[in-house]
């Protein structure tokens, strides 16, 4: 990598505090991590694990401390999913976790 | 024109079929008696073809009137259907006919026919290939609809072991025993054909009468979501392949019956066999895919 920086004689132009506000913000950006059980361009399958692994937590203990999880699931998965999947939770017509074909109810 | 007046010459005290008295044949009696130097079988006119083509179109086009409620929709349905049955009747009855009575299917006639037979059922192999493909597709990537995994969450599943093992045992016996039939008519051993062609008839309807329970008592229908849809197509439409099949094996059996066929020459037994040989196989392929590696 050192012998290609030796292409560029110039030196990028200095940023103002605006520019490097920005820089600074789009740098500290995160998104849901990578999980390696859902390695394919189609994310749906991580995006229903995410979901429901936020459900699991805000059964096991409060609701704000699994902010962090319910991120990952805002993250990956679309708006209309999230819409749809709470309204169904509230309906109790959910079919993931805590539903009637959830194996742990067995 | 009269082209054959000078070629053909029959008994002249024998009436023709406009009732003269006459050692010629009118134009229209002639093609019966065209010879030719090559061997292969130039068909006489028959209705049979655009009668089925008429049946086919009101059989579809009733098919669908009938399916967007417009009134007469089954009738036509129905109409067309019988026409197309009563039409493949009569169809294959003449080409028996040829074969058995005329003597027009010569060796190279068979090869062609054989020929036939095969591309056909090539053309069924990648019939089926498609509703394996859809199969494949959403079984090895189950959506988050189905709860990721497959069988779906929340299907219960035909238990393997039981009447679908069964099913394929009968399926493989009655391919034996159909071999043995094949084998005894090429030993010209007419009873011993009789009896193994009954008993490979007597599996074929075991295994439908199986499978008919099996669909009557299934806990789940064909509109239980993809795994629903994927099954009973692809076992609908297998089912269906065995119904033919066994219809062909029947009219083979009815024909060794009758003496239709030789040791030597029976393409028709052959063809049979050779389309249940392909049915057995496709349900191997169900039997693993569908049944064992779908179970829970």
């Amino acid at each position: 990598m050192s012998s290609i920086s030796k292409v560029f004689t110039e030196q990028p132009p200095e940023l103002n505090k605006e520019e490097k506000a920005r820089l600074n913000m789009i740098a500290a950006a995160r998104t849901t991590p990578r999980d390696d059980r859902f390695p394919h361009t189609n994310q749906a399958l991580h995006c229903w694990n995410r979901y429901n692994e936020w459900i699991v937590c805000a059964q096991q203990g409060s609701e704000d401390d699994c902010k962090p999880l319910r991120q990952y699931a805002d993250s990956i998965c679309p708006g209309t999913w999230l819409e749809s999947w709470d309204e169904q939770r509230e309906a109790g017509s959910f079919g993931g976790v805590g539903s009637r074909f959830d194996h742990k109810a067995h | 024109m009269n082209i054959l007046h000078n070629l053909i010459n029959i008994n002249s005290s024998k009436k023709n079929k406009s009732g003269k008295v006459s050692n010629t044949l009118l134009l229209k009696e002639q093609f019966k008696y065209l010879k030719t130097t090559h061997s292969y079988h130039l068909v006489d006119p028959s209705p049979w073809p655009i009668f089925a083509s008429f049946g086919a179109f009101m059989l579809t086009s009733g098919v669908v009137l009938y399916m967007h409620k417009f009134i007469g929709g089954w009738n036509l349905l129905i109409t067309g259907f019988l026409i197309v049955l009563y039409t493949m009747y009569t169809w294959w009855r003449d080409i028996v006919r040829e074969a058995t009575f005329e003597d027009t299917h010569t060796v190279t006639v068979q090869k062609g026919l054989r020929l036939g037979m095969i591309l056909f059922i090539v053309s069924e192999i990648m019939f089926f290939f498609a509703f394996f493909w859809a199969f494949f597709h959403s079984s090895i990537a189950p959506t988050y609809n189905l709860g990721g995994v497959w069988p779906p969450k929340a299907i219960s599943t035909i238990s393997t072991y039981t009447v679908p093992l069964t099913n394929t045992f009968i399926l493989l016996t009655s391919g034996a025993s159909v071999t043995w039939a094949h084998h005894a008519l090429l030993s010209r051993a007419k009873k011993h054909t009789l009896v193994a062609l009954l008993f490979t008839l007597v599996l074929a309807t075991i295994f439908t009468c199986l499978q008919g329970f099996e669909y009557v008592n299934a806990p789940f229908t064909i509109s239980d979501g993809i795994y629903g849809s994927c099954f009973y197509m692809a076992t609908g439409f297998h089912g269906f392949h065995v119904f033919v099949g066994t219809i062909a094996l029947l009219v083979s059996f009815i024909r060794i019956v009758l003496n239709h066929f030789t040791n030597r020459h029976h393409f028709g037994f052959e063809s049979a066999i050779w389309y249940w040989h392909f049915v057995d196989v496709v349900w191997l392929f169900l039997f693993i895919n569908v049944y064992w590696w779908s179970n829970k």
